[in-house]
């Protein structure tokens, strides 16, 4: 009888397992949506019909076939967006740090003063909707709109815009960066007005409010519930939730598995015209599994590259459309300018540099390695909307005899020395770029040892110029138009650890200019001095650019409404985007 | 004396779990790397990076951050993690029940058909179904995770679209409220029948991929043993005494062969524990793999002990567990002589 008894548990506990993994009956969720539905079902017909005819009259003609009923309410797998990134998030406080992988939600749910839009960088108002400088230049004034609700229901104003300020400052992370060594105080001038007062003359700094790593709003009321004693600013709490002044808010995060937002009904854009109602962010790491997924529609976005492959295979499915859209995140290859360590005598010298310049074979790179997922750039001042571009700057080229030339001139005619490039691991490009170096390098005798760091320990290797390698293969992104915050990355404020010139690289007429152009208020004169800056760099040679990184995501024919600016990264602007 | 003998395992594993702590303590550090810097940002400024580095105690000399974990250790606080910023029990309680269900169900793969298997190859020695078991067991010692993870997922999801391909649940249901962590057992209390059928297939796949490795070893030693067994004296015996084959095989054959049968068990726990990493991260599967992976990434060291002392633990529990079973599968076998 005992024995009995275990074979039917036995049985039954297999049989609930054979019976679960049969395949799934169509959605049963959906089902249960559609019928809580159905009162506005008239309503949404109507609409439809007047706004989107020809693409409603596809999926009725589709019910037609199955059933006699009439045009049917959209699932809610219909309504809700799902997007893959593949890593999750260490945690998700906008004030804390800048994390890529959610960029899409944080797009959703957080706004900042101004967008940044196109190539050019156009400067375009959300939640503040005019700015002004004073005659001084050390006094910015933001007026700020009206009518715009935290999703916690208080409203947006100049005294919590300022509070978010003391949040940001309080909590000192990495964010409170970009501004806590420029800005002296912030003053609520009255209810729509914030003027922020300058340590110094900033040209430009309004850019600051603007772009991926652009200050962005938390609600009070959400820090208010759940702030502690020990952490008064509920940094805790934001670590694993969002509450902000976006199109989307919170509701929940599983950690290692999704982030779901869904629409915020108060939100003062309005919800006219065709939106998703739910997103989801899925954490896929891998990127083959990426693929299947998007193939098999359980994902309708892949929002970070995929690897070159998938990208490829995608390409040729149906259904599957690859979008590639140009981004601030560029690659480049650090030089070690400094004459400490083992090969600073070497690579102190100007035309060994150079010859590293016009050894590496940028088209191969483009063709073979980047495809889609990249375009080439020249010099410092890349970007056409940077202050100071200059169209006819110099570009270096793959000329190996040019290279062989200037190793002779600077006394190594046959190469003969060995040197060291760590690539940043995190991107799989790095290893095939670096492999197609070292085999050029080699033409000119020059024994290039590769290897591959993770943030931690190329964050320890640059720490001193005795142990900061000889070439450091890394992205770089510039968040804002202001070429003088770019150019400062090369500056000697920022050697480590107070900033990433890990090449140590330092020239007094590119500081000098660099200092002169931060306070600098006639836009032509700073412009100048910019430009004369990247013309030493380009003579010097602290860095070989090689590519601007696009945005390459793979989506569903069926969505519509991308909307990309350059100046973010991997993001649609999720509150333009629809399914058709 | 049972019990004297379970409180002297349970020394030897504290013992164990030290030595571990500061292998795993002296290892991460020697990593030359800076995780604080890398959690701080890449354009964090040098004073917020000392900041974080005196807020997580990095600041101190090495034998006082050792002596402080352990001290913390006993009080059940692991610390810090650096690149979460929360409690690494908090984040272990949070990613261990996802493993723990997958390698239980996982676990019970390998005996529900490793034991079968192996008994019907013994059986069936250099028959079709021997040879079927030997392909299968082949196969499952020496095709990699990985490639068998990409061929299910593309075999099962991709291709036929019966199974999915990850994640714990599908992405359109809740998952269940959380009670032990365990999607299936939770959905179950919690009486959501969709979200168990759903939980159940997620787990098909990733456990069938992380139990195949340790199915083919089990399914060879379990037939290795019958067949030492089946030639054993007392089998012929009871043989002789005209007892029934069934009863011969199950409670003479089997019960003896099971002996060497549980060691292994035992030690393919912390073959499946291994495996784990690779399975979770192809299936996206959010348990301790995939939580160490990332950790592991940024030499987040709180979070690498922590998963490090965890799975110790486990693993010499488990080995105690299989101890005190061969008291129970052969009475012979005392304690008190093994403790000797």
């Amino acid at each position: 009888m005992k024995r009995l008894a275990t074979l039917l548990v036995v049985v039954a506990v297999l049989a609930s397992f054979v019976a679960a993994c049969a395949a799934p009956p169509p959605e049963v969720i959906e089902k249960e949506v559609v019928e809580k539905e159905v009162p506005v079902t008239v309503e949404v017909v109507k609409e439809v019909v007047v706004e989107k005819e020809v693409v409603e009259t596809k999926i009725v003609e589709k019910v037609v076939t199955a059933t006699p009923e009439p045009t049917p309410e959209r699932t809610e797998r219909e309504r809700t967006l799902i997007m893959s990134y593949p890593f999750e998030p260490s945690q998700i406080d906008p004030h804390a740090y800048f994390e890529a992988e959610i960029n899409m939600p944080y797009n959703a749910v957080y706004e900042t003063f101004y967008d940044l839009w196109g190539p050019d960088g156009e400067f375009t108002p959300r939640l503040a909707e005019s700015y002004e400088w004073s005659e001084d230049g050390k006094t910015l004034t933001f007026k700020l709109r009206k009518g715009v609700k935290f999703h916690t229901g208080e409203d947006f104003n100049a005294e919590t815009a300022k509070w978010n300020f003391d949040r940001l400052f309080d909590l000192n992370l990495s964010t409170a960066g970009n501004y806590a060594p420029y800005i002296d105080s912030v003053e609520a001038v009255d209810d729509y007005t914030l003027a922020f007062h300058m340590k110094e003359p900033t040209p430009g700094y309004h850019f600051m409010f603007a772009g991926n790593w652009a200050m962005k709003f938390v609600c009070p009321g959400a820090v208010e519930e759940h702030k502690t004693a020990d952490d008064p600013w509920a940094h805790e709490w934001f670590k694993d939730h969002m509450c902000g002044t976006g199109p989307y808010k919170f509701v929940s995060y599983e950690h290692g598995q999704r982030l779901v937002i869904e629409k915020f009904d108060d939100y003062w854009g309005g919800w006219e015209g065709p939106h998703f109602d739910k997103m989801i962010e899925r954490i896929v790491p891998e990127s083959s599994t990426q693929r299947m997924l998007l193939g098999r529609g359980e994902i309708d976005l892949t929002c970070m590259p995929l690897e070159l492959e998938d990208i490829k295979a995608l390409q040729q499915e149906k259904g599957i459309t690859c979008k590639s859209d140009p981004t601030i995140l560029i690659f480049v290859i650090s030089v070690k300018a400094t004459d400490a360590g083992e090969t600073g005598p070497i690579m102190s010298q100007v035309k060994v540099r150079q010859a590293l310049a016009y050894a590496f074979n940028y088209d191969a790179v483009m063709e073979n390695i980047m495809g889609i997922k990249g375009s080439r750039i020249s010099d410092m001042l890349f970007n056409p909307a940077f202050e100071g571009y200059d169209p006819d700057h110099f570009v270096y080229t793959y000329d190996l005899e040019k290279a062989r030339e200037l190793l002779a001139e600077a006394g190594y005619p046959d190469g003969g020395f060995d040197l060291e490039l760590m690539w940043l691991e995190g991107f799989p490009d790095y290893p095939r770029i670096a492999e197609m170096y070292q085999a050029d390098l080699a033409k000119l005798g020059i024994t290039l040892k590769v290897f591959g760091a993770p943030p931690a320990t190329f964050l320890d290797r640059i720490a001193k110029p005795e142990t900061t390698p000889d070439l450091v293969l890394r992205p770089r992104a510039s968040g804002n138009p202001i070429s003088y915050a770019w150019i400062e990355g090369w500056t000697t404020k920022m050697f480590p650890p107070n900033g990433l010139n890990e090449g140590y690289y330092y020239n007094e007429r590119f500081d000098e200019l660099w200092k002169a152009a931060t306070v600098e208020l006639d836009d032509a004169k700073r412009a100048e001095m910019v430009r004369e800056a990247a013309a030493i760099a380009s003579e010097e040679v602290p860095v070989i650019w090689i590519a601007a990184v696009n945005d390459v995501m793979c989506f569903t024919d069926s969505l519509d409404g991308f909307v990309h600016s350059p100046w973010y990264m991997y993001v649609y602007w999720p509150y333009n985007l629809y399914r058709e | 004396m049972r019990l004297q003998y379970i409180v002297q395992r349970f020394m030897w594993m504290v013992v164990s779990l030290i030595g571990i702590s500061l292998i795993t303590f002296v290892v991460s550090h020697m990593v030359p790397a800076d995780p604080i810097r890398a959690v701080a940002g890449m354009e964090a400024k040098g004073e917020q990076v000392e900041e974080l580095r005196r807020r997580y105690g990095l600041d101190r000399p090495l034998p006082e951050q050792y002596l402080r974990w352990v001290a913390n250790l006993a009080r059940g606080d692991l610390g810090l993690s650096i690149r979460t910023g929360q409690p690494v029990m908090e984040d272990l309680r949070r990613y261990a029940p996802a493993t723990a269900e997958l390698t239980l169900v996982a676990m019970f793969l390998v005996a529900v058909v490793g034991l079968p298997l192996g008994v019907v190859s013994a059986l069936n020695k250099d028959g079709i179904l021997d040879h079927l078991s030997r392909i299968i067991a082949l196969s499952g010692v020496s095709m990699p995770i990985f490639w068998v993870s990409l061929i299910l997922q593309i075999v099962f999801f991709s291709r036929l679209g019966v199974l999915p391909a990850d994640g714990r649940v599908d992405v359109m249901i809740n998952p269940p409220l959380r009670v032990t962590g365990l999607y299936t057992v939770d959905s179950l209390l919690a009486g959501d029948m969709v979200a168990f059928k759903s939980a159940a297939r997620h787990l098909v796949l990733p456990a069938v991929n992380l139990a195949f490795g340790s199915l083919a070893v089990l399914t060879r030693m379990v037939r290795s043993s019958m067949l030492d067994v089946l030639g054993e004296d007392y089998v012929r015996t009871a043989r002789a005494k005209g007892l029934r084959e069934r009863r011969v095989i199950l409670l003479h054959a089997l019960r003896n062969a099971l002996i060497p049968t549980t060691t292994t068990m035992a030690l393919q726990i912390g073959a499946l524990m291994g495996g784990v990493f690779l399975v979770e991260l192809m299936f996206s599967w959010p348990g301790l793999g995939f939580y160490a992976m990332r950790s592991i990434t940024l030499i987040d060291f709180p979070s690498i002990m922590g998963v490090a002392i965890l799975m110790t633990t486990v693993y010499a529990i488990f080995n105690l567990l299989a101890d005190l079973l061969y008291g129970l599968l052969d009475p012979r076998i005392s304690i008190e002589g093994r403790s000797e």
